[in-house]
């Protein structure tokens, strides 16, 4: 069987050898999804593309104002040891922070997390609470920026396909007064799958306290990652007491769709999201308000 | 697909290896180096007992291709000893009971030397939370703990 490396300089080049027709390949980045997956022949591929040495990959860049712009290359670690990343987007951090392992980080790239695009994907709910959107080619014209909502398409299934690249993820500034929490319940403490998992983000509005933005999103608990729009209208311009944080948790356990499988059924999932959009707004709540 | 030479430091001295480049880190240091003291345990990433150091950071070698690890340095539990000396993390290990089958000991060892290049003073907790990606099914990880921290402790007073 022959095994085919290409190590694309531009990604003009990683699309034109995804696309082409020479055989399926596979877009590498940390591996840690696409080796496991090719060595347990789940999937058959006719060669890796190994996308890090594009130029821009592995960059990622924080300015106070300016957001977050991370490439699709970099792996968690170096965004989880960044005490600015921590200090401003502490929600992507505490995401970031559960997944697999320390080693593991170290290889495991942002993108490769989204493409992979498992409902229970831990970037994702922080993302999406986050407002983030993602840049991605796959041949037709120009690259195309969406909402990362919009990146996951079904469990497993991204936008980016078989053939596309996914290039940066984008994470805009947090207004004044915003805070931000992530949580997800699992069995173990450490390596491990979510079996729920919720992500809050809150703005207030200066002088009266209200919610000005929010923002909730849920993993793990339905066929793609995804936001709580009902439970965040019923938060919008309101003031936070305790009794609408758990109203807001009771419509999004409502609003999602989980099922029942090897590490826990729908109604437990529905109860875990439940407790956890509260929690988090809770914290979003008290950091918005330190901020 | 025909092999070609891959040039990395290995253990402080360049190595140049033949390989292919769909094999793993870990593949290559067993059986084209035949430095075995970093093991095969589930090869996907789960149980921690390939960890190495790329450039000083701890990577699972099972999940590095060899192709991203050309011109890196990578340290392996063979390394840590010096002129025939073990390191103290490897000599508490020993001392203290934190090793029964010794599968997951190069792993933990390799993590934990991570950890004491960042905090060299490390509570229980931040020790259990650097090997938190290492699994033990022997020793119930009190003893490895324990052995990190007295390490830990030599460390800094050969230092001081």
């Amino acid at each position: 069987m022959r095994f085919s490396y290409y190590e694309p300089a531009s990604a003009n080049e990683a699309v034109e050898i995804l696309r082409g027709p020479h055989g399926t390949f596979k877009a590498l980045a940390g591996g840690t999804d696409v080796l496991i997956n090719l060595r347990r022949r789940s999937v058959a591929y006719d060669g890796l593309v190994n996308i890090k040495r594009i130029p821009g990959m592995t960059d990622w860049q924080s300015a106070p104002g300016q957001g977050l712009r991370i490439g699709a290359g970099v792996p968690f670690r170096q965004l989880e040891t960044s005490p600015e990343v921590a200090s401003r987007y502490p929600a992507l951090v505490e995401a970031i922070r559960v997944i697999g392992s320390l080693q593991l980080r170290n290889l495991a790239t942002i993108g490769g997390n989204l493409c992979n695009a498992s409902p229970a994907a831990d970037s994702a709910p922080a993302l999406l609470a986050g407002r983030a959107t993602v840049t991605y080619a796959n041949g037709t014209g120009g690259p195309s920026t969406v909402p990362v909502e919009q990146l996951f398409v079904g469990p497993g299934r991204s936008i980016v396909g078989t053939n596309g690249l996914l290039l940066a993820v984008d994470v805009p500034e947090p207004a004044p007064m915003t805070g931000s929490c992530f949580q997800r319940f699992t069995p173990r403490d450490a390596m491990d799958i979510a079996i729920a998992s919720a992500c809050s983000q809150v703005t207030l509005e200066p002088g009266t306290g209200r919610i000005d933005d929010v923002a909730i999103a849920l993993g793990a608990v339905a066929p793609t990652p995804m936001r709580a729009g009902r439970a965040e209208e019923a938060l919008m311009g309101r003031e936070p007491t305790p009794e609408l944080l758990a109203q807001a948790g009771t419509l999004a356990a409502g609003e999602c769709s989980p099922i029942d499988d090897i590490r826990g059924s729908a109604s437990y999932r529905r109860t875990l999201v439940e407790v956890l959009v509260r929690r988090t707004l809770e914290t979003a709540l008290a950091r918005a308000l330190g901020a | 697909m025909a092999e070609t030479s891959y040039g990395l430091s290995i253990n402080g001295e360049w190595r140049d290896v033949a390989s292919e480049p769909h094999h793993s880190l870990l593949e290559v240091l067993r059986e084209e180096l035949r430095l075995t003291g970093t093991k095969v345990g589930c090869n996907e990433g789960e149980c921690g007992s390939c960890t190495v150091l790329l450039d000083g950071k701890p990577v699972l070698a099972c999940l590095l291709l060899i192709s991203d690890a050309i011109g890196r340095d990578v340290l392996t539990i063979e390394g840590l000893s010096r002129g025939g000396q073990p390191h103290p993390l490897q000599q508490n290990m020993v001392d203290l009971g934190g090793i029964q089958c010794g599968y997951c000991t190069p792993g933990i060892i390799m993590s934990s030397y991570a950890l004491l290049q960042e905090q060299p003073d490390p509570t229980s907790e931040e020790v259990r939370q650097a090997i938190a990606g290492n699994i033990c099914r022997c020793t119930g990880y009190t003893k490895i703990v324990d052995a990190v921290q007295r390490a830990a402790a030599e460390v800094r007073e050969t230092r001081s």
